[in-house]
């Protein structure tokens, strides 16, 4: 402390000094209006690349939470085009028992956000880690979708976290239909590329083509019915010979996947 | 007395600077400013923080019946904290602490470089200050340079009759 004290008595004048040259530049910069004027626009310019350079970084710090609103509201939104085409069908004296009954259903739908924690994409039965549990209300058997499409079915819960089978899992069975025409197939990978899936049991009469969307049905007890699953690429053949065998061009890349939403079923 | 005597050549330099030169433009670039003399008269005994605190009042003096505020008290406060730091670096081993900058004590090519020196410093703070922007940096540079060749010639015509009256 002495030290500092002798310092200071030693180097007065240039205390002195900082504080009158401080307070002319005050009067030069608020008692000239020139002067004033350039210093406040400069000062404007520097204030605001600051304050660009912050929102940038805060902007970056909130990506996660802005994207699992993203992904919330995404799949809000799929359940509101197919409650509209529902009221659409309503509307066009189109209306069938089916609809009526998907429209039900998509309003009964709770949805739990998530992240994945683990995944494996690359083995014949693939899984999926979530950190919700038993204590967020996640449940075995619920099913899993993220903004894009479908992702899997709860199989496994602990009360933090819970396992989901992957839709890219042999032993994923999925009723879906072909949107427009509603006929109904089983949605089941086969392995190989995981961004293609199998849709079997398609009706020989089938009116199908090349680029038609695959959705979810109704008759699935454990998604909304309507939620986008991918498109039609390759129509081919079951080995059987009795039915279309439908190659769909997944909507969901689970290579990539971070957000996802649990759906209760109320 | 010696107080006395210095605090009325401080107010005669003063009242010249106010009256007289604030209203002399050579050439609509040239001003004089002798205000910078009462920083290379100050002998080197008297306290850097008296002789900042001196500079610094008559700056703002200057600037009242100028209409710049700030600018001349900004520019003298520097010439004032430059002076002993010069002295040093021109007198070297020779530097005495009543040393009273004259050509008698330095040598006349000493003095006149210490004094250009500390107008040199006083002129580029003031007409930097004045500009701020550098807009029209070569107009500021003529206006600079040529305040500082007027304003040295008046302050050595003045040293001169100052010492020759003593």
């Amino acid at each position: 402390m002495r030290s500092v004290i002798t310092f200071l008595v030693r180097k007065v004048h240039w205390l002195v000094f900082l504080l009158l040259e401080g307070v002319s530049l005050t009067l030069v910069v608020r008692g000239n209006h020139y002067q004033g004027s350039v210093f406040f626009t400069q000062a404007n310019v520097v204030v605001a690349g600051v304050q660009g350079m912050e929102r940038k970084l805060l902007r970056y710090a909130y990506m996660p939470e802005v994207n699992r609103e993203l992904t919330e509201r995404n799949v809000i939104m799929q359940k509101q085009i197919a409650d509209l085409r529902a009221a659409l069908a309503r509307l066009s004296h189109d209306s069938t028992e089916t609809e009526r009954m998907m429209a039900d259903s998509l309003r009964r739908c709770d949805l739990i956000s998530a992240k994945v924690i683990g995944r494996s994409i690359r083995s014949l039965d693939n899984t999926l880690t979530i950190d919700r549990g038993k204590d967020d209300g996640v449940a075995e058997g619920m099913g899993v979708v993220c903004g894009t499409g479908i992702v899997g079915i709860v199989t496994r819960v602990t009360p933090h976290h819970a396992e989901v089978m992957s839709i890219l899992n042999s032993q994923s069975n999925i009723t879906c239909r072909i949107r427009g025409s509603g006929y109904i197939g089983y949605l089941h990978w086969q392995g190989g590329n995981m961004l293609v899936s199998t849709m079997d049991d398609v009706p020989p009469h089938a009116r199908v083509r090349v680029g038609m969307a695959i959705e979810t049905s109704n008759y699935s007890q454990v998604f909304p019915a309507g939620l986008f699953v991918g498109r039609v690429i390759r129509i081919g053949t079951a080995p059987d010979g009795l039915s279309f065998r439908l190659f769909v061009q997944l909507s969901t890349d689970m290579a990539r996947l971070d957000d996802v939403m649990v759906v209760k079923n109320n | 007395m010696d107080i006395l005597r210095k605090s009325i050549e401080i107010l005669t330099l003063l009242a010249v600077q106010v009256l007289v030169l604030n209203h002399i433009h050579l050439g609509l670039y040239a001003l004089p400013l002798l205000t910078p003399l009462i920083v290379v008269w100050a002998s080197y005994d008297l306290s850097p923080v008296k002789l900042t605190v001196t500079a610094f009042l008559v700056g703002l003096i200057q600037d009242m019946f100028a209409g710049t505020p700030g600018i001349g008290a900004s520019a003298l406060t520097f010439a004032a904290f430059m002076q002993r730091p010069l002295l040093r670096l021109l007198m070297g081993k020779n530097l005495t602490d009543s040393l009273e900058p004259s050509p008698d004590s330095m040598g006349a090519l000493k003095f006149v470089f210490y004094a250009v020196m500390i107008f040199t410093l006083h002129h580029a703070v003031f007409f930097f200050l004045e500009d701020f922007r550098m807009i029209d940096a070569w107009g500021t540079l003529l206006s600079a340079l040529s305040s500082l060749l007027f304003s040295c010639g008046l302050a050595l015509l003045v040293d001169y009759v100052r010492r020759k009256k003593l």
